[in-house]
């Protein structure tokens, strides 16, 4: 990198960083303290646990607001034109298509500001290869749109929950968004695309993990149909790649792990724990196995489990033998 | 310890990835426009 003048004079002067530096923090007392986010923060404290219709009514609040969006904006914007060098003292949270700033992370509710440009969006069009999907990101969320961008949405929705996979999702409407506008998604059944922007889309992201689906579901943007999912749940899908590593480690010593992932509420992550189990020691998972097959609540790990059972331990299955790998 | 290889294990019939990824990707719409946690870069 070659710094600019003004980056150069930067860098060889600690006390202009130390000032941007105690700048960030004032930014961040300053940013806490607005009045619109403490009291988003106190309703929020207030609302139910897990009740995702107050949860977002705290939000939806702060949306309808006039001034809550302005009065961030407004602080942020008066820090960064006293000093070239600041940075918001936010996470920042980017895609593909967006540039954002976490403005709120809770455990119940985050709060994104985000840009998204036309020209990112065609890129994205425009190099892509292969087929594309429409996702349905699982959670319900509100949106605001402070700069629509002169933007046409197109809406989805699906009859049943999106990550079930039953049947096609379906065009609902396309048109234009107004800026200002504030919408809210239902992630679990709807979903939306960008069909066109002219300019940038500025926009506060608000979403909920309560009562959220367990996958992010995706359908095949020409076929309708569904084409699978991803974890909704981070901390469970960093579970299972520890169950992976463990098994190809051979740890036996670690069958308590497995077996305590056998019991997930989630019904992909119970299969998957009982592949790695069955890959570290069958002799230890093949009761549970035979459990699975029998009672698991869901019908694809039921079929999976029985089909495991028929092909490695039928009668006719174990005189072949060939299936077994002994590791000991 | 008995083991059987993984590989040979039938898979669901719904595909699942794990948390962030995705199986196609999207055309550009609320699945990439919304926040992704685990890219956090501080």
């Amino acid at each position: 990198m070659i710094p600019g003048n003004a980056l150069a004079e930067w860098l060889e002067n600690r006390r202009e960083q130390a000032l941007t530096n105690a700048a960030r923090e004032e930014c961040r007392r300053e940013l806490s303290g607005l009045e619109p986010i403490a009291r988003l923060n106190r309703e929020l404290d207030a609302a139910p646990a897990g009740e995702a219709e107050a949860i977002l009514a705290c939000g939806r609040r702060f949306l309808e607001e006039p001034n809550a969006t302005r009065s961030c904006l407004d602080l942020l914007g008066s820090f960064a034109k006293k000093d070239f060098f600041f940075r918001p003292p936010l996470p920042n949270l980017s895609g593909e298509v967006h540039t954002g700033l976490l403005l709120l992370d809770r455990p119940q509710l985050t709060m994104l500001l985000a840009v998204a440009s036309p020209d990112a969006l065609a890129t994205k069009r425009k190099i892509r290869r292969g087929p594309a999907s429409i996702a349905f990101a699982g959670a319900r969320s509100v949106y605001k749109f402070v700069k629509a961008g002169g933007a046409t949405l197109s809406f989805w929705e699906t009859s049943g929950p999106a990550w079930e996979g039953r049947g096609r999702c379906r065009f609902v409407e396309r048109r234009a968004i107004e800026d200002g506008e504030i919408l809210g998604l239902d992630g679990r059944y709807q979903g939306f695309v960008v069909d066109h922007a002219e300019g940038d889309m500025v926009y506060i992201h608000m979403s909920t993990p309560a009562g959220a689906a367990p996958l992010v579901a995706e359908y095949d943007s020409d076929s309708l149909e569904f084409i699978g999912g991803s974890s909704a749940d981070e901390a469970n899908s960093r579970t299972l790649m520890m169950l992976s590593l463990l098994r190809l480690m051979k740890r036996g010593d670690a069958a308590p792990l497995f077996r305590e992932a056998l019991g997930s509420s989630h019904f992909y992550a119970r299969w998957h724990a009982m592949r790695e189990y069955l890959a570290l020691d069958l002799t230890l998972a093949l009761p549970h196995l035979r459990e699975m097959a029998q009672g698991d609540p869901h019908p694809e790990v039921r079929v999976a489990a029985a089909r495991t059972l028929e092909t490695f331990f039928s009668g006719e299955a174990l005189g072949r033998g060939e299936e077994l790998e002994c590791l000991a | 310890m008995k083991a059987i290889d993984i590989n040979k294990l039938p898979e669901l019939a719904t595909r699942v990835g794990i948390h962030g990824s995705v199986q196609q990707k999207e055309v550009g719409g609320s699945g990439c426009m919304v926040i992704v946690i685990a890219a956090i870069s501080g």
